[in-house]
């Protein structure tokens, strides 16, 4: 197991008095896919938006690699997001008015390409998902599990780090969402990015390397981290070893190793 | 029904009330604008009305009176002088005096006793002989508040009213019994044809936006009618709900337009026409007409919702997918080109006639709605264009977003095009108000029967003194002596300008003396309210084109909350989309304004040609232009705290 480069500790977050998150650590390793599950309510997207640098938690610290990135502004956060994080939703984040082409070449043109050098890659990216010849479609003359692969060339295509995937398959059919799925997969191993998917679906989670559970705001099964947990400090970038009890054994429960 | 509709609207949270209460508001905008669109013809009609008693019906047998009109002038202004002379002791009471005029009385308007108020008796009253102000004219006697009128009581042998005038505008000698059934002045039948005009400048653009922002929110209910429709609601009762909704909400937005209409109808009165303001009551067209608009408007909101809502029935699944933007039919352009020629072809042909006055201003009307049909082709190609070349993303999202919707984007910019079309048209007219200030030396003259000439010069000599020189000419300045009379004129001191007028006038009988500058007060008067009336028409044209750009950029907001929200998480900076939103905006803007400027400037062209150049119309074009692109950006720049609220927004499924 390789070290994470996706790390938070005891996050905490709340929306007014009612707690979202009370208290998460949470890793990532590079080629490692991992599930967050729960029931509805449980903090399972507020985990991803404070781990993805949408929102800024409370409490607790988010790192990718040794930068810690909860603390800063929200331009920094921002580019961080269109730079280094890249975003997979249920539906609607293709512009409807944009060619697929289009849709897929935005992040890198917003990046500052120009728009021929943006196109190139957001093509190849288009016919390595099989959807050569659609490129000039719009979302709207699209299937929804072509759509899907649409905003997954697009989330790809600025060769993330990280990929948060917010129950990417949930508006899809069982046949559309288990290939969406196995593209996800396989994309995330070939760039050695780390995939942070929430969802629902036990068979997504099943395919996934490792299952966290989040229930009422909590690692299901574990205490309240902050007591007995020791941080990050020094040797954070060493990282846990998997099989060992070591830092994370307080959360066995949750945590399915595959 | 009616209730369900209701409920739907009250619970469908704070967006389906924003977007209800978007439509009524820009309904209620419209109103208004059109109720005043409709009072100011009738505005026109009422004061017309009240100048007839000026030019009764002439009585062949039993006159009970004799009536007479002239201009007066006084300084830079003309003074309406009606002479009266009773016949019988039952002489009929003018509108606004509370007795038939003795000989000798004076009666003032408050205006012309404002301005004759401290003017010694040599310099005005003298011209009326042995006169005395004896009252004020009361508002049935006159056609607005500042109106400058004296009626003169006089003996009916008084050679004021046995001499014929000359100039056309005035009334000679005639004897009347009643005042009804008179001839209104010519100068409102020229007003209210004017008025027309202006009405269906201001009418179309406010119709079109008014029925336009019953789709708007007719389009942002596709999601929750094809939800209504997927649960079993037939499509009857479907297109049954959403009328409901949005006439309740055009119906809502009527009434408070048109009070709101009856309450700033103060404010409008203060609007300056043919040199003065209005009377309140003449602005109320009266309320059958007031009744009538505030029911057509919910009404034709009701027709255009109806037909935004076609698609929406024949296909409850397709319209929450988005299909490839349908190309706009050339025909839209062949409709406009038609029309567009008729109007010009029309224009040459026409003669003056009340019918063919009428069908020109339906044409004209028609031509103007048929900018809106060729209005969002022309934003569809450039929204083409611009994205084949667009370099940058925010270019690149405001051209496809112009290629996808472009009626939107060309709600947000016609009025502006409207405007720009006429500031076009108009701006080059050379509109110069003559100076009509007292010089140094003046000299004024008069025209008379040429048999009494030579004796009225000498009985003006003698009473002009040494004063002034007089004499007997063909023509003096602009005057040339008709057949059978001839031109006394009289040069002074421009400091006796006023006692040598009054003076003159008592001597000679008929039209008063005028300078040969005089004759320009008429028409600086006629420039001025032209003037004030293009103003008031581009306010009108303005205020609906930033009141409608800044409900469609709210409205585009709501519409793309959810994508906006995904963009703003996959780090998309909003300025980006601002820039887009912006350019979605200025590139039509700059392009359609731009060319309707030149269409405008190119239709009146043959006209000016001929006249000169005016630097004062380049000053309105210009400032046209300005507030027109300040006002839009302006009123789009109003969303942008709605659209980071949209963007920031990370509830996780957001409604």
């Amino acid at each position: 197991m390789r070290p994470p480069m996706l790390t938070a500790r005891a996050l905490v977050k709340r929306f007014g008095t009612a707690p979202a998150l009370d208290g998460v650590d949470f890793h990532a390793a590079p080629g490692e896919s991992v599930a967050v599950t729960g029931p509805s309510g449980s903090g399972k997207s507020t985990l991803l938006h404070c781990l993805a640098g949408i929102m800024r938690p409370d409490d607790g610290e988010v790192r990718l690699f040794d930068e810690r990135i909860d603390s800063l502004s929200e331009r920094r956060r921002s580019h961080l997001r269109r730079t280094r994080f890249a975003f997979l939703f249920q539906f609607g984040q293709l512009l409807p008015e944009l060619p697929a082409e289009e849709n897929v070449a935005l992040p890198l043109m917003l990046d500052g390409r120009s728009r021929r050098d943006s196109l190139e890659p957001a093509r190849a990216e288009l016919r390595r998902l099989g959807l050569e010849g659609k490129e000039q479609r719009r979302p709207g003359e699209l299937s929804g599990g072509e759509a899907q692969r649409v905003a997954l060339a697009r989330a790809l295509v600025v060769r993330p780090a990280v990929v948060f995937a917010d129950e990417p398959t949930g508006a899809l059919d069982r046949a559309t969402g288990d290939q969406v799925m196995g593209v996800l997969l396989d994309t995330v191993a070939e760039l050695d990015a780390a995939l942070v998917v929430v969802t629902h679906d036990p068979r997504i989670a099943a395919r996934c390397t490792r299952t966290i559970e989040i229930r009422d705001g909590r690692l299901s099964g574990a205490p309240r981290t902050g007591d007995g947990f020791d941080g990050f400090a020094g040797t954070a970038p060493a990282g846990p070893a998997p099989d060992s009890a070591g830092r994370f054994g307080h959360e066995p429960v949750a945590e399915v190793w595959r | 029904m009616t209730e369900l509709a209701w409920r739907l609207t009250r619970l469908g949270g704070r967006r389906a009330l924003l977007s209800t209460g978007l439509t009524a508001l820009a309904v209620a905008v419209a109103t208004l604008l059109l109720q005043f669109a409709v009072a100011g013809n009738f505005a026109f009609a009422e004061r017309a009305d009240r100048t007839s008693w000026r030019e009764p019906v002439a009585a062949e047998t039993d006159a009970s009176a004799i009536i007479a009109t002239a201009a007066d002038h006084f300084g830079g202004a003309t003074v309406t002088r009606v002479d009266l002379a009773a016949l019988t002791d039952d002489a009929p009471v003018p509108p606004g005096l509370d007795a038939f005029p003795a000989p000798g009385e004076v009666w003032l308007s408050p205006a012309a006793a404002d301005l004759l108020d401290g003017a010694p008796a040599a310099d005005f009253l003298a011209r009326y002989g042995d006169a005395h102000v004896a009252g004020e004219l009361g508002e049935a006697a006159l056609a607005h508040p500042n109106e400058l009128v004296a009626v003169v009581g006089r003996d009916d042998d008084d050679p004021a009213m046995t001499t014929d005038r000359y100039n056309a505008d005035a009334v000679s000698p005639r004897a009347f019994d009643a005042y009804t059934g008179g001839t209104p002045d010519t100068v409102y039948g020229f007003y209210q044809i004017l008025m027309a005009l202006a009405a269906v400048l201001m009418a179309v653009p406010a119709a079109v936006f008014g029925a336009a922002a019953a789709r708007l929110t007719v389009s942002r209910r596709d999601e929750r009618l094809a939800a209504l429709r997927l649960i079993g609601a037939t499509p009857a009762q479907v297109v049954r709900l959403t009328l409901i909704e949005t006439t309740l909400a055009a119906a809502a937005g009527s009434l408070v337009g048109t009070v709101a209409w009856l309450l700033s109808t103060p404010l409008f009165a203060l609007i300056p026409i043919d040199g003065g303001r209005w009377y309140v009551a003449d602005l109320w067209a009266g309320a059958p007409w007031t009744a009538a608009v505030a029911v057509a408007v919910p009404v034709l909101v009701a027709v255009s919702a109806l037909i935004g809502l076609r698609s929406v029935v024949i296909s409850p699944l397709g319209v929450a997918r988005r299909v490839k933007p349908k190309g706009l039919k050339t025909i839209r352009v062949v409709v406009f080109a038609v029309l567009a020629f008729a109007f010009m072809v029309g224009s040459q042909a026409m003669g003056g006639s009340m019918v063919a006055v009428a069908v020109m201003l339906v044409l004209f009307g028609g031509t103007l709605a048929a900018v809106n049909l060729v209005g969002p082709w022309i934003v569809q190609r450039l929204g083409k264009v611009l994205a084949r070349t667009a370099r940058t993303p925010a270019r690149l999202l405001a051209a496809r977003r112009l290629a996808e919707d472009p009626r939107s984007a060309w709600r947000a910019v016609s009025g502006v095009a409207i405007a720009g079309f006429i500031a076009g048209s108009v701006a080059m007219f050379p509109m110069v108000i003559t100076d009509t200030d007292v010089q140094e030396t003046e000299t004024i003259a008069a025209m008379v029967p040429a048999d009494d000439a030579e004796a009225l010069a000498a009985d003006l000599t003698a009473a002009l003194g040494a004063g002034a020189e007089v004499a007997v000419v063909e023509s003096s300045g602009f005057l040339t002596a008709d057949d059978g009379a001839a031109v006394i004129e009289a040069t002074a001191a421009g400091a006796d300008l006023e006692s040598v007028r009054s003076t003159m006038t008592a001597v000679l009988p008929g039209d008063p003396p005028e300078r040969e500058i005089d004759s320009s007060i008429m028409s600086n008067r006629l420039i001025g309210s032209v003037r004030t009336g293009v103003t008031v028409v581009l306010a009108v044209v303005f205020a609906t084109a930033a009141v409608s750009a800044a409900i469609s950029a709210i409205g585009s907001v709501l519409d793309r909350r959810q994508t906006y929200r995904l963009l703003h998480l996959a780090g998309t900076p909003q300025q980006v989309l601002d820039r887009a939103r912006r350019q979605e905006t200025v590139l039509p803007l700059a392009f359609i304004g731009g060319a309707s400027i030149l269409t405008g400037m190119i239709l009146t062209f043959p006209v000016i040609g001929a006249m000169g150049f005016d630097a004062s119309g380049l000053l309105i074009l210009t400032a046209t232009v300005a507030l027109g692109v300040t006002a839009v950006i302006a009123a789009g720049s109003l969303s942008r705290p709605l659209l980071r609220s949209a963007m920031l927004d990370v509830s996780p499924r957001p409604d």
